[in-house]
């Protein structure tokens, strides 16, 4: 299972903070967040729309990354901006 | 060094912290940022920042390590808020040592914008009409 953690406004959009996904083999990062949109009922959009970066065990990683089961993957909205 | 915490801090104290400690500095250059009462014609309430916990630290300590080899400075700090802050009230200092003024000032503007670029802290504004997260950064 890999655990993925919402932030900010995505946490809002998603109406929840965290989202379970099973695993069974190395998966893309971009295939997880189907996962993850179709197991909390959500459309795809709006996990990946709106991201800054992604990262998988607190470093970032390009979409195409393999996430693996156990993993902690983190979707991560613009940070605090700001003039 | 560089913290994230939910309590105030006090400027003086960090300010004059890092001078003592390099007598070779003849710049100690800061940045404070604090929270203003309007945004985008609105009254500002509160701010709540919201951090990813683990990676916010490690990216403060990367940001600070980072800027300690590229800038020509004796040394750095970042102190980051999370958490409820209110109109007036400190969100981030960053202080830097250096031999000499140029590059303690462009170290610590180096700092904020990347810090805002690459630390996983949220603000979430609350006005009198709702609140929103500011994402934009320009």
């Amino acid at each position: 299972m890999a655990r993925i953690l919402l932030f900010a406004s995505i946490k809002d959009r998603a109406g929840t903070g965290r989202i379970d996904v099973p695993l069974t083999a190395p998966t893309p990062l971009r295939a997880v967040l189907a996962k993850a949109a179709a197991a909390a009922g959500i459309e795809e959009g709006i996990l990946s729309r709106g991201c800054a970066l992604f990262a998988v065990n607190q470093e970032t990683v390009p979409l195409d990354h393999l996430v693996n089961d156990g993993d902690e993957v983190a979707l991560l909205p613009p940070m605090s901006g700001g003039r | 060094m560089a913290r994230l915490q939910r309590e105030d801090f006090d400027i003086g104290v960090e300010i004059r912290g890092l001078a003592d400690r390099y007598p070779g500095a003849g710049a100690v250059v800061s940045f404070l940022g604090t929270v203003r009462d309007f945004s985008k014609g609105e009254d500002i309430q509160k701010l709540v920042f919201e951090s990813y916990e683990g990676m916010a630290e490690k990216e403060l300590d990367r940001l600070e390590r980072d800027a300690r080899g590229q800038f020509d400075i004796l040394d750095c700090l970042v102190i980051h808020r999370f958490g409820e802050v209110g109109v007036g009230d400190n969100i981030v200092l960053i202080v830097v040592a250096s031999a000499h003024r140029p590059a303690g000032f462009e170290a610590c503007r180096w700092m904020i914008e990347e810090l805002k670029r690459r630390v996983p802290i949220w603000k979430n504004e609350f006005t009198t009409t709702g609140r929103h997260w500011v994402e934009e950064h320009p």
